[in-house]
């Protein structure tokens, strides 16, 4: 599945009786959630500018824009905020999240599409593509060594394989 | 997934089998917009061709079948988001069809596929705080419970006695979670008697609500599910038996059963 948008938190109702959040954080580093600009829903319909006051068990209470009752507080109860990923660090070129390869359509080096990554292993040995796919009567797997996969788009959602000699049974 | 982002957790429920399961999924899905901060729930029938692949599996336990149920599962978690609130697998069938006296009558099959589902959530999110939660339930009320939904859903015409006995073994869950605990590696398996939340206002809810470290003040404000009614009285026990023992065919004997069932005012366990 390819995420343009990554959920970052989540409003978990009022806390207190002044108009503060209880604001859940999913980031690495929890308070860095403030610091990515605007939050958006997920539908991008409502987005929210947010100040965190204070730790508190299980997350933060934070002040959020337009948000000045508890009532206004609590009705925020249960909304997930998201964030453009290309608001957010990534990674260094060549290094991959395992969620980011799963659901990439791979070809191979003729641009022939082969099938597309169903899983990531990892046994000790590194990385090894789940590959499945209509034309598969079993699932591949495929070293992700730069010699079998040589190249990597996430942005156009396909990898390149230039599989070893057999592992696509031809 | 990405740097700033930390991988999403995940707490899967596995069963087993009468202790609470249904009941347990019911509160969380009618309370799933007061806990959507904390958990997005995948319950029985949310991915149902896993859920028909797992209980395959555990009747037909081949590497064939084993894979048609890593393929579900891998396509279903490829739909989930990477990020997020913890994700809640609370599904009986990942344990595999109940046991009985047909064609599964034990749990052999479990270890293989909870390591399964290991490895599947792991090759979708990397290496996310994966943890497990299996409830379970006094080895003579869970005896006398799997006896009644034999009795509901087959021909079961054995004393409830007899099948305790031929049974017991299987109630006797130390080694099977003993093996289920050597596939799961470092990956934490939580145990939660139903003895042990039948007091709490939520029932069998409350471990996984602990589990998922939801605060109090919300644990507080959530709406119990209301008291199944699931165990029979002895005389609609012997009525049901003895519909099981009679002439009637299949059909008929389960449209017998479901009126008197209904007629005794038993929910669906």
């Amino acid at each position: 599945m390819s995420q343009d948008r990554i959920c970052v938190g989540a409003f978990a109702g009022a806390f207190g009786v002044h108009g503060e959040v209880r604001l859940k954080s999913f980031c690495t580093a929890p308070e860095a959630i403030a610091t990515y600009g605007p939050l958006w829903t997920e539908d991008g319909a409502r987005s929210f500018t947010l100040e965190i006051s204070r730790p508190i068990a299980n997350g933060f209470a934070a002040r959020v824009s337009g948000i000045s009752t508890r009532e206004q507080a609590d009705a925020l109860r249960g909304t997930r905020l998201f964030v453009d990923r290309s608001a957010l660090p990534s990674l260094p070129d060549d290094e991959f999240y395992h969620a980011d390869l799963i659901g990439l359509s791979v070809y191979d080096t003729g641009g022939r599409k082969l099938g597309s990554v169903a899983a990531v292993h990892n046994h000790g040995a590194g990385d090894i593509l789940e590959i499945t796919g209509p034309g598969l009567d079993a699932p591949v797997l495929l070293p992700f060594t730069l010699a079998a996969v040589p190249t990597v788009d996430l942005g156009a959602g396909r990898i390149v394989a230039d599989p070893p000699e057999g592992v696509f049974g031809e | 997934m990405i740097a700033a982002v930390r991988p999403r957790h995940v707490l899967v429920h596995f069963g087993l089998h009468k202790t609470g399961t249904s009941t347990a999924e019911r509160t969380l899905f009618d309370n799933r917009a007061l806990l959507a901060p904390f958990a997005e729930f995948v319950g029985r029938k949310s991915w149902p061709e896993v859920s028909e692949a797992a209980k395959r599996y555990s009747q037909t336990p081949t590497p064939g079948a084993l894979d048609r149920l890593g393929a579900a599962l891998a396509a279903r978690l490829s739909d989930t988001q990477t990020s997020g609130p913890t994700l809640c697998i609370v599904n009986v069938d990942l344990s595999g069809h109940i046991p009985g006296l047909g064609p599964v009558r034990d749990y052999g099959a479990l270890p293989v596929l909870i390591g399964e589902v290991r490895r599947r959530i792991e090759a979708r999110f990397g290496n996310p705080d994966l943890r497990f939660l299996v409830s379970t339930r006094a080895s003579r009320d869970w005896l006398a419970s799997l006896y009644w939904q034999n009795l509901k859903v087959s021909r079961l015409d054995l004393d409830r006695e007899v099948f305790s006995t031929r049974l017991a073994p299987v109630a006797e869950t130390g080694p099977l979670l003993a093996a289920v605990e050597a596939t799961l590696g470092d990956r934490p398996l939580i145990r939660a008697p139903l003895e042990g939340s039948r007091d709490h206002r939520l029932g069998p809810a409350w471990p996984i609500l602990r589990a998922l470290d939801v605060p109090d003040d919300v644990v507080a404000a959530m709406i119990p599910h209301r008291r199944l009614k699931v165990t029979p009285d002895e005389e609609t026990v012997a009525a049901v038996l003895e519909l099981n023992r009679s002439a009637l065919d299949d059909e008929e004997c389960a449209d017998a059963k479901a009126m008197l069932i209904a007629l005794a005012g038993i929910d669906e366990g």
